[in-house]
């Protein structure tokens, strides 16, 4: 379910990405509409890679690397 | 291009905030403490604020930009985009969370035996059709929700008063000022700090030097329906609301005049969901206008179907089950939102003071002038 959503996104996500270049305007539009696209085709590709070989990893981990300790200080010292 | 009123504004945002808020926000909060939460929802007040003072400083600087837009002009271009695409992740991310929390409401109260993807997969076409169509429609569907929720709900919990009871509120702050802050985490720096999204919407609106005033109007309003809301959960259920996922549903339902008129929270279930997917709608207009300005194009049309659908499998990919959403808001939310609303903004405005960007003109929408 998870690959065929993300592939239908990447797909979309392409598909739109070409007409953007195509139609799209201002100072380098396509550049950055091809580099966008691709930064989200990592994403998808790094989500089906995960999925199907670390099914047990935490996607959102790093986030909570960075961030819960923050948010532990804004709760002036309480975490669970 | 037909641009947001400021009444439209105003119920955007409350409905923004509130939206997940009504579900999610009194179990939250009682986590921390049960007698003093209702003192806790101002923590919204104090989020709203936060965001009514990034939103002066933006209006000063890019009464015309959004805040993507804005990073560019602050940061140069490609530090810029790098932080645009920091923003994007925030944008996907929290769209996920909130499409995940759909879901599962929906499953959990009004159809177990339907597919929690495919409830998904219906309100987010609904709201990437309302963004497809304009941030400007989304503002009218939620002029249209008003005479509901300002006669339905009231309605509501009104009927509930009867087995009201202050017990559970009294002794008022029996353990002091820290349960409170605690509690008041999640609505500051969660939800409060959601009103920044506006930031966002700024080429969109009819009056952007009145946004901080809008933001702060919104984050009084909600923070008194909050209270309202936690004074009648914790009054009517007392002590056991720490363990319930969706307190208010529950008061609803305990309404029952007579013989006939009972199970009310079909009518509650009907207004959550309707708020629920004007906030995706929200926050879907704030990420088209971020893949608009971080791709250079007029049109932020082009990226709606396909980030409704990469948000639709990330729901998801990200959270196991909704305990995995609760962990995500109570533990990392508040830091993630903290840098990302507030801080990342605020160094957007350092940045281009120093740099002497000088702020645009409304009407030539073009190039901001350095």
């Amino acid at each position: 379910m998870i690959g065929l959503a993300v592939g239908a996104a990447v797909l979309g996500v392409l598909f739109q990405g070409w007409q953007a270049v195509r139609y799209g305007d201002g100072p380098g539009a396509g550049a950055w509409t091809v580099w966008g696209m691709l930064a989200l085709a990592a994403v998808a590709v790094s989500v089906v890679v995960q999925a199907r070989w670390w099914p047990d990893a935490n996607p959102l981990g790093w986030l909570a690397a960075l961030f819960d300790g923050i948010t532990s200080w804004i709760y002036l010292g309480w975490s669970a | 291009m037909i641009r947001v009123s400021r009444y439209q504004l105003v119920l955007m945002l409350v409905w923004t905030v509130l939206a997940t808020g009504i579900l999610t926000m009194p179990a939250t909060m009682a986590t921390f403490s049960v007698r003093d939460t209702w003192l806790s929802s101002w923590g919204i007040l104090l989020g709203g604020t936060l965001c009514a003072g990034l939103a002066w400083c933006h209006v000063r600087l890019f009464p015309d930009r959004s805040l993507t837009a804005a990073m560019e002009l602050a940061f140069g271009r490609f530090a810029g985009k790098l932080a645009a695409v920091w923003v994007v992740i925030w944008l996907v991310i929290t769209l996920a969370t909130i499409c995940r929390e759909f879901g599962v409401f929906v499953t959990t109260i009004a159809l177990p035996n339907t597919p929690e993807y495919l409830v998904v997969a219906l309100a987010l076409a609904c709201s990437a059709y309302l963004v497809y169509l304009g941030l400007e429609v989304v503002g009218r569907v939620n002029e249209f929700l008003v005479p509901i929720a300002a006669i339905v709900f009231p309605l509501l919990f009104v009927l509930a008063l009867r087995w009201f009871d202050w017990t559970p509120l009294q002794p008022v702050l029996a353990d002091g000022w820290l349960p409170v802050w605690r509690a008041g985490v999640v609505p500051a720096f969660a939800y409060g700090l959601e009103f920044s999204l506006a930031l966002q919407w700024v080429p969109y609106l009819n009056n952007p030097r009145a946004l901080p005033v809008d933001i702060l109007l919104s984050a009084g309003i909600s923070a008194l329906v909050l209270m309202g809301l936690v004074l009648i959960t914790d009054g009517v259920i007392g002590a056991p609301v720490a363990y319930l996922n969706y307190p208010v549903l529950e008061v609803v339902r305990a309404i029952r005049v007579g013989k006939f008129v009972e199970r009310l929270d079909t009518w509650y279930a009907m207004g959550v969901v309707s708020t629920l997917v004007l906030k995706q709608a929200a926050f879907q207009t704030g990420l088209a206008e971020a893949f608009r300005t971080l791709c250079g194009t007029r049109d932020p049309r082009w990226s709606i179907w396909p980030t409704a659908l990469l948000v639709w499998s990330l729901a998801y990919f990200l959270f196991r089950n909704s305990a995995d959403v609760s962990r995500f808001i109570l533990h990392t939310v508040p830091g993630y939102f903290l840098f990302t609303a507030v801080l990342l903004p605020l160094l957007v405005y350092a940045a281009a003071f120093f740099r002497g960007v000088r702020p645009a003109s409304r009407a030539g929408a073009g190039e901001a002038r350095r």
